[in-house]
């Protein structure tokens, strides 16, 4: 028992579940997924933004086509607001 | 970035596959940084037709259905005949056309019966090498019919193999079809999902 107890185990001890608890707390920080933002907030801080956006079509008739083939329609959008205008993001439905 | 004042665009692209028939109606959701309308949709709507029945549509047949050009034929015209199989005569008026890549020259007008050309060629100052784009013409009949027809520079692809004559190297066949999903400056480029098409 004498043995055991002795000051110099203790300390050993002491040092060794320290740097178990630091190493603990390391890993747990290298391997904490920091928490994923919103693509279209990361890019742009839209409510500081005074952009206006005026849209003159948003809907646009090809008629008849054909098949085996590539149409396509350009939109325009024109910035009248106090900030430039930003296209954040198109996604095709 | 639209700086205050200006205008951007968005290009809609859509690829009706083969045999794909039908009407479309396809939508592309678009997010700028305007606070009070920051999320909005794009509308593309249209009717599909079979590419080898073109010279079966009313009122107005066609001898083909698409204009394709190679890079060898820019500045150079052609041409696809229309004929009008109704019983009245026919006002074309232009939609939407592609004023920087290519030039059509649409006749006003076809008499019943008749038959016109509608003449298309590619500007030799085209801002891109190769490109899908597309005019919309409309009709005065009581349907008010629209017709899209669409017009192609292709792009060769360079031989892996060296060639035995130089004019092998510019032999045709040898075309693919360019990306359809680019963004850049002012402008942007994107191809609609025909997936789920009628």
């Amino acid at each position: 028992m004498r043995h055991i107890l002795s000051p110099r185990l203790i300390i050993i001890s002491a040092c060794v579940g320290i740097a178990m608890l630091t190493a603990l707390a390391v890993g747990q920080s290298q391997t904490k997924v920091p928490p994923r933002e919103h693509p279209e907030k990361a890019e742009e801080p839209a409510n500081l933004s005074n952009a206006k956006l005026q849209l003159p079509e948003e809907a646009f008739d090809f008629g008849y086509f054909p098949n085996n083939s590539k149409v396509s329609h350009v939109f325009q959008l024109r910035s009248v607001g106090e900030d430039p205008l930003k296209i954040l993001r198109v996604k095709p439905g | 970035m639209i700086p205050v004042g200006d205008s951007g665009e968005v290009e809609l692209i859509f690829h009706a596959k083969a045999r794909q028939r039908g009407i479309l109606r396809k939508s592309a959701a678009v997010t700028v940084n305007d606070n009070s309308r920051d999320k909005f949709n794009l509308m593309l709507n249209g009717e599909m037709f079979q590419h080898d029945e073109s010279d079966s549509l009313k009122p107005l047949a066609l001898s083909e259905a698409m204009f394709s050009f190679d890079p060898n034929e820019k500045d150079e015209w052609k041409e696809i005949e229309v004929t009008n199989v109704s019983d009245s005569d026919l006002q074309l008026t232009m939609i939407a056309d592609g004023p920087q890549f290519f030039e059509v020259k649409l006749p006003d007008k076809v008499k019943a019966g008749k038959t016109e050309k509608i003449k298309v060629k590619v500007l030799k100052d085209s801002p891109k090498p190769y490109f899908d784009k597309s005019f919309t013409f409309e009709m005065n009949d009581p349907d008010t019919t629209r017709l899209t027809l669409p017009v192609s520079l292709t792009r060769e692809i360079p031989m892996t193999k060296p060639n035995p004559s130089p004019k092998a190297a510019h032999a045709k066949g040898t075309k693919v079809m360019p990306d359809t999903a680019k963004t850049g400056g002012n402008k942007s480029e994107h191809a609609v999902d025909n997936k789920g098409g009628h």
